[in-house]
């Protein structure tokens, strides 16, 4: 292997934070490293070539978004036995006097990533291809996204209930999306952090709250977010049936 | 022209300059825990001949970077003064040899006695050359004429003993608790030694191409002059110069160097030459590298200098510090058209605000509160 493939394979190093770094922090981080390596940027002129710097962009893209995911993160970090017992649960903002204690950092992990230093080491993102099942390459974009599906979404089990709900209920009711969720056994806050959706819109839609809800295009991309998550099958007619219902209410409430 | 006395001073000088903030005595410098926790860092990297080992030491602060024009003696002059406002007795100290010019920043006519009569004529002691400029407080030790220095070095070693010497000793006769030495462009030997000599070196860029190339060229040049400094004074020569081929190793990848940086090549080099690396990383840390933006026009040109500091870590593995920007103003050449000083010509220009703010953030990154 070439000797500058090695120093910075993992998430936390390539951001340049600490493992117990709030989600506040890793955003500064990401954010001060995408201003000098971005586009542009004049800092880089003479000393760090176009390819380097969309390399080093790349890898911070890609660690950002694990480390800003809670749920991806976690698993990444049982994987790689980092602990972030201690930490602050509150977000702060970053010591700048980090100097010493980075580099010292930087060299713990190193020992601990193996004696020799100068050998291969058990690099997360040899070759640039991530191992991590929770992260897949589109064919659009070279940066991997999170795939957006619950654990145990897959099972047998879940999909018999998946069809005994859906058999039972409404495919326009709000209500049964939420038993749809609670059969996968998927609580409110980690389908929120996983897709990003408003939890007010979750809310409103799991509770037929029509008047807190916005333009039924808005609620189709919702909706199907929520379904691609939950793994339902033939989500369509749930998400028409939604929106039909919307449309009809918010027609009514204009005349 | 000589220091002002009371009355005079009350008329020349603006409110801010007077009240209680004139220079007191202080222990400030006795009291510095960052500066004495990093003193060992700090020696393990200066220039063979500089032994402050058990001696009194002022805060040493370089300003240098490279280009020519960049507002290093603007930036020298007002951070001597905004110390000595702080209440730390400063001397500004010109070695930009062969185009010294701070005593112009200072609205004084070229000294007669500087530098070069102390250091290579001879003739004269130290303090017969500082010169009291308008702010109580600041001293300045002039540079002197082209023609008496012989070329860009005469400044050896041995001068170079003098030199830091005397500035401790100024220190001693409680002289001086600071000083700011206004460094030439370019990245000669003299130049870098001078900067890796300083408690805090200030880069001063302008936000284009040329100038950020030859501030990471200085800073390049500085690391491998600490790294040389650092294996003189442990003795370990031979083990420097490996690991200095070490760091230059073309990898491969096109261009001379490293792709990733140098911060990365000696931390992987730490397993073949454990003590040495520890020993440079700690001269690393012993110092800061201050940046400095000048001539601002937008907020771009700001955050150019955030992105150096976090690529000058990442790169050289340097301990840097973004410690402000200054705006694009006309006050500066107008002040020197004037011949009067910026400080005073223009008190309340943005400039002026700025070259407070900056030396407020150095003060901070030595460790005074």
């Amino acid at each position: 292997m070439e000797l500058d493939k090695q120093g910075s394979s993992d998430y936390y190093a390539v951001l340049d934070v600490d493992p117990k770094a709030t989600r506040i922090q890793v955003r500064e981080a990401f954010l001060r490293i995408k201003s000098a390596y971005g586009a542009g940027s004049a800092a880089l002129y003479s000393l760090v070539s176009e390819d380097e710097a969309r390399d080093q962009l790349a890898r911070a893209e890609e660690a950002y978004r694990i480390l800003n995911d809670e749920i991806a993160r976690r698993d990444y970090d049982r994987k790689m036995g980092f602990s972030r017992a201690g930490a602050h649960s509150v977000g702060g903002v970053s010591s700048t006097d980090g100097g010493a204690e980075r580099l010292m950092y930087i060299r713990e992990r190193e020992q601990r990533a193996g004696s020799d230093s100068w050998a291969p080491s058990a690099s997360f993102m040899d070759d640039g291809q991530p191992v991590d099942p929770n992260v897949v390459k589109t064919t659009r974009s070279t940066l991997p996204i999170i795939k957006l599906s619950g654990s145990k979404t897959t099972a047998d089990e879940v999909k018999a209930k998946y069809q005994a709900v859906i058999a039972s209920g409404d495919p326009g009711d709000g209500d049964m999306y939420k038993r749809l969720r609670e059969a996968a056994e998927i609580p409110e806050d980690e389908l929120i952090e996983r897709t990003k959706l408003s939890i007010a819109y979750v809310r409103a839609i799991e509770a037929n709250r029509f008047d807190r809800l916005p333009q039924a295009v808005y609620v189709k991309g919702c909706l199907r977010s929520y379904f691609r998550y939950l793994n339902v099958p033939e989500s369509e007619k749930l998400v028409d049936a939604f929106s039909k219902r919307l449309i009809d209410w918010q027609a009514n409430k204009k005349s | 022209m000589t220091e002002l006395n009371p009355p005079q001073a009350a008329r020349a000088l603006p409110q801010a300059f007077l009240g209680d903030r004139t220079p007191r005595s202080t222990n400030r410098l006795v009291d510095n825990a960052l500066l004495t926790r990093r003193a060992h860092g700090w020696e393990l990297g200066l220039p063979p001949g500089i032994e402050p080992k058990g001696r009194q030491v002022p805060v040493i602060i370089a300003v240098g970077g490279g280009k020519g024009g960049v507002g290093k003696s603007l930036v020298s002059a007002n951070l001597a003064i905004e110390l000595a406002q702080r209440g730390l007795k400063t001397v500004a100290v010109d070695l930009d040899i062969g185009g010294a010019n701070l005593h112009t920043y200072f609205a004084l006519q070229p000294p007669q006695i500087t530098l070069a009569d102390v250091f290579v004529l001879g003739q004269k002691r130290l303090d017969e050359a500082l010169v009291p400029t308008q702010i109580a407080g600041v001293k300045l030790l002039a540079g002197g004429r082209e023609e008496i220095w012989g070329g860009a070095h005469a400044f050896d070693r041995s001068a170079m003993r003098q030199l830091f010497d005397a500035l401790f000793s100024l220190r001693e006769q409680g002289i001086a608790d600071a000083v700011v030495l206004d460094l030439g462009a370019g990245s000669s030997r003299t130049t870098v030694d001078f900067f890796s000599a300083a408690h805090l070196g200030l880069v001063t860029a302008l936000p284009e191409p040329t100038s950020i190339e030859n501030a990471y060229a200085f800073l390049k040049a500085m690391m491998f002059g600490v790294l040389e400094h650092v294996g003189e004074r442990t003795g370990s020569q031979e083990v420097a110069a490996e690991l200095r081929a070490l760091l230059q190793a073309p990898d491969g990848r096109g261009g001379q160097g490293p792709t990733r940086g140098y911060a990365e090549r000696v931390v992987q080099a730490s397993a073949l030459y454990p003590g040495l690396v520890s020993q440079l990383t700690q001269a690393f840390q012993g110092r800061v590298v201050g940046f400095a933006v000048n001539q601002i026009r937008c907020q771009n040109d700001i955050d150019v200098g955030k992105s150096m500091e976090l690529i000058g870590e990442r790169y050289f593995g340097l301990n840097c510090r973004y410690c402000g920007y200054l705006n694009y103003d006309e006050a500066a050449w107008k002040a020197l058209r004037n011949r009067r000083m910026l400080a005073l010509d223009f008190p309340h220009a943005g400039l002026t605000r700025r070259l407070k703010d900056l030396a407020k953030a150095v003060l901070q990154h030595l460790g005074f509160a």
